[in-house]
């Protein structure tokens, strides 16, 4: 057992799962002294019959202060500003909010805004700002990926100065996460995909990166194995109600484990390629984890080894020499890729080269390369990774996931 | 579908552990806002020179702490009353309770005090009855870690309070508190936790959860324990003190296990285990964590054939994936009660039979056995009184249980 000098570890999120949680949601908010909820979600999730099933799920025993699902995907000040007003208008004394990780930023920034009876978010900016709990915030995440309803962090952008502004605070937490199998149920094969992927990656980078601790470390293998054993089954069988929560358990221990643990590389890169050509976040951490084991290999090779176990089971495990397992993690994560391209009709995209938008379009260029590759090296998760990430290093990876090339090991700097 | 479609899990503490961990409490507490901590003591934490490093911590930090040193073991309302009376009229505004679980106990209930009215006492007697956060609790536990260092109980001449909002928040667990303790002790503290965790991991619905706690309670119990106690300072004995030097990493990872182990049995009910070593240490000398160390392998293999625990899950914990990979599946389980027993005999020897390997060996009698499982139906209805005879008829001989 990995076992540091120091270490912390904290998850204070209350979770509660199953496939009829939503129905709790008015016991909860009497626990937390809440009788008004504001609930937050963005169009895609509206569009998905999920508000209907929150709402049809709590309206008889609580009532609801308003439901607002005008939050775009770059949510910014001005929205939060202008959810603070509905908020106040219609006397809520709590937020519950539907959806990814921009309805869940949004959330926490307008949680500050209304608990501390201000106007300027910008006040509370940067790390530890808050000094008490905020109004009660139940999380509802509807994508089984990102983990946001458990970090401590929100990113809101300030589209008139053309920043985004960090905030950090226990504080910040949701009181409760629901994580309820009817959210997912009817996420499309090739999202399914990529959202478990990003909670995959999540938990990978988790055990390997820098901040490693025995707890988040234990997260993480629960949560790899739970993504391995149900994940192709369920993009296989998608109306497999058991397999989504396990999904969606897995993406939350995953965010436990990186909440405490921080990432590396993969997200490094996946940060500016989700920056500069606008690739969905899930799709790019399913491209650049083999290359991000690879990239690390000669600093961590016995932790990504021991990875062969709850991702292969103890049949591969046991058969794959104990020198060969690192190597064969990576070349499950590959295959599992394929699989995943496979069992996608081709939506799962496999290397950069291979990704296209909505009308069939390359998304990323080799000519972006430089551009990501200048962007990474300013990203805050690159102090994590094992490896000193440099310009240089970003190019070598971003070239070989061009079109799936695995990465020449010997090539990458030994700046560590 | 599983069986516990439902669950709900909440972790509240904050685990902080390692080299230095007391300087963080200072930074820690500002996160809440508080400026002038009340520290508590118990009289053995200052006879064990816990003050000094405690108090140095705060040297750089611009805050003044409060000392009170000397937590009688037995502390009263009387105690509680004179303590809020200080950390009103000092302007307290968070609690620190260094030592072990009494201490933790008092300062738990003191905190419900200070944090609101001095009826709240009376209110928030019985389960689920405090409604909202109390004043940061911060504790240091000592060696002898205990299930109250991290759950959500206390109680207090009659008052007994159960509540999430007892749990501490933070736990700052540190190599120069954890120094000393006698060996029975650390091996009642790590066997209790072995117990609580194997019984929540190999839960016949896996509680996905408790799961990695559990994992890493086991894991880190089978590795270090032996060791830990090999490096005892031997010429002083079992019931002297162990002093800590190389195995410091070991015996902070038993601390820390030992605590995780007290988290998880305030998540799930008591096992039949647990029940029973509690009983039965009233007919012996043994305290209840060494008799669950004894029970356990018989106790898991008749909840397996019972209720169909993993039991075989176990063996990964215990061993570690090799192990685990290269035994056939059929044997897992057989092998992790196989490692329980291994244990159970190593301490034996180590403590030169100090640590029994079976309740016959405890100098517990057969004619003991039906008397007090009718006092354990007593006061518990759900319990299973066949299953506790046969458990304690094949833990009094050493004989696996193979059927029901
Ligand atoms: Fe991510």
């Amino acid at each position: 057992m990995y076992l540091p000098e120091y270490c912390e570890f904290l998850s204070p999120v209350q979770i509660a799962s199953g496939h009829h949680v939503l129905e709790k949601i008015p016991g909860f908010l009497k626990a937390l002294n809440a009788k008004r909820p504001l609930i937050l979600a963005d169009k895609g999730v509206t569009a998905a019959g999920l508000i209907g099933i929150v709402e049809d799920a709590i309206k008889d025993n609580v009532q609801i202060g308003a439901i607002d699902d005008d939050v775009p995907p770059d949510s910014d000040l001005k929205v939060v500003s202008r959810l603070s007003d509905v908020y106040r208008k219609n006397n809520c004394d709590a937020i519950i909010a539907v959806g990814g990780g921009s309805v869940l930023d949004t959330a926490k920034g307008l949680n500050i805004l209304v608990s501390e009876d201000a106007d300027n978010l910008m006040e509370f900016a940067g790390a530890n700002k808050l000094k008490r709990p905020l109004k009660p915030f139940i999380a509802i995440p509807t994508t089984a990926g990102t983990g946001s309803e458990l970090t401590m962090a929100a990113v809101i952008a300030d589209h008139d100065n053309f920043i985004k502004i960090l905030f950090g605070s226990r504080f910040l937490l949701p009181d409760i996460a629901i994580i309820d199998s009817r959210m997912t149920l009817t996420l499309p094969a090739f999202f399914t995909a990529a959202t478990a992927m990003d909670a995959m990656t999540h938990a990978v980078e988790s055990y390997i990166c820098l901040q490693k601790n025995p707890l988040s470390d234990a997260h993480a293998l629960s949560a790899i194995s739970l993504i391995s054993k149900n994940l192709l089954n369920v993009i296989r069988k998608p109306d497999d109600q058991e397999g989504r929560l396990l999904l969606a358990k897995a993406a939350t221990l995953a965010g436990m484990a990186f909440s405490n643990s921080t990432v590396g590389i993969v997200h490094t890169l996946g940060h500016s390629v989700g920056g500069v050509c606008g690739v969905p976040h899930g799709t790019c951490m399913s491209i650049f984890l083999p290359y991000g084991l690879e990239y690390n290999y000669h600093l961590v090779n016995p932790f990504i080894a021991e990875l062969l176990f709850p991702l292969a089971g103890p049949e591969v495990y046991a058969d794959t020499p104990e020198n060969k397992r690192a190597e064969k993690t990576i070349e499950y994560i590959r295959q599992l890729n394929q699989d995943l391209h496979d069992a996608t009709g081709g939506r799962h995209a496999r290397f950069l080269s291979e990704i296209l938008n909505r009308d069939g379009e390359q998304m990323v260029k080799k000519s972006h390369f430089d551009a990501i590759a200048r962007i990474s090296i300013g990203d805050g998760t690159k102090f994590y990774n094992p490896e000193e990430i440099d310009y240089d290093d970003s190019m070598l990876v971003l070239e070989a996931s061009w079109d799936g090339r695995p990465l020449n090991r010997n090539l990458v700097k030994k700046n560590a | 579908m599983s069986r516990t479609d439902y669950s709900d899990f909440l972790c509240p503490i904050k685990f902080c552990c390692g080299k230095l961990a007391l300087e963080t409490l200072p930074a820690e507490l500002r996160v809440y806002n508080a400026r002038k901590p009340l520290i508590l003591f118990s009289n053995k934490a200052v006879i064990n020179g816990l003050i000094d490093p405690v108090k140095q911590a705060f040297d750089d930090s611009e805050m003044v702490a409060g000392i009170y040193d000397g937590v009688p073991e037995s502390p009263t309302l009387s105690t509680i009353r004179e303590l809020s009376d200080i950390y009103i009229k000092n302007g307290h505004d968070a609690l620190i309770a260094v030592g072990s679980g009494s201490v933790m106990n008092l300062a738990k209930v003191l905190n419900i005090v200070v944090s609101g009215e001095p009826g709240d006492l009376k209110t928030c007697q019985g389960e689920d009855k405090i409604t909202k956060p109390l004043n940061p609790f911060f504790v240091v536990p000592e060696a002898s870690a205990t299930g109250l260092m991290a759950n959500g109980s206390a109680c207090i001449d009659n008052f007994s309070f159960t509540s999430r909002y007892l749990i501490p928040d933070y736990l700052a667990i540190d190599p120069r508190i954890v120094q000393q303790e006698t060996v029975g002790v650390i091996i009642d503290a790590a066997m209790r936790a072995l117990s609580s965790s194997s019984f929540a991991y190999t839960l016949p619905d896996t509680d996905y959860f408790i799961d990695p706690y559990a994992y890493l309670a086991i894991q880190t119990i089978c590795e270090n324990l032996i060791p830990v106690i090999e490096n005892a300072d031997s010429k002083k004995g079992f019931k002297d003190y162990l002093i800590m030097n190389d195995t410091e990493k070991g015996k902070m990872a038993l601390v820390t296990a030992s605590v995780i182990g007290g988290f998880i049995s305030f998540c799930q009910p008591a096992g039949i285990v647990m029940r029973l070593s509690e009983a039965l240490s009233e007919y012996c000398q043994l305290s209840s964590g060494i008799l669950a160390g004894l029970l356990l392998p018989y106790g898991l293999e008749y909840a397996m054939l019972k209720e169909g625990y993993q039991t075989e899950k176990l063996l990964l914990a215990l061993a570690g994936p090799d192990v685990y990979s290269r035994t056939p599946e059929n044997e897992r389980g057989k092998s992790a009660m196989g490692i329980l027993r291994d244990i159970q005999d190593k301490l034996f020897h180590l403590t030169d039979g100090y640590i029994p390997r079976t309740l016959a060996g405890a100098g517990i009698s057969e004619n003991q056995f039906s008397e007090m499982i009718e006092r354990m139906s007593q006061n518990d209805e759900g319990i299973d009184s066949k299953g506790c005879l046969s458990i304690l008829n094949h833990a009094r001989e050493g004989r696996p249980v193979s059927d029901i």
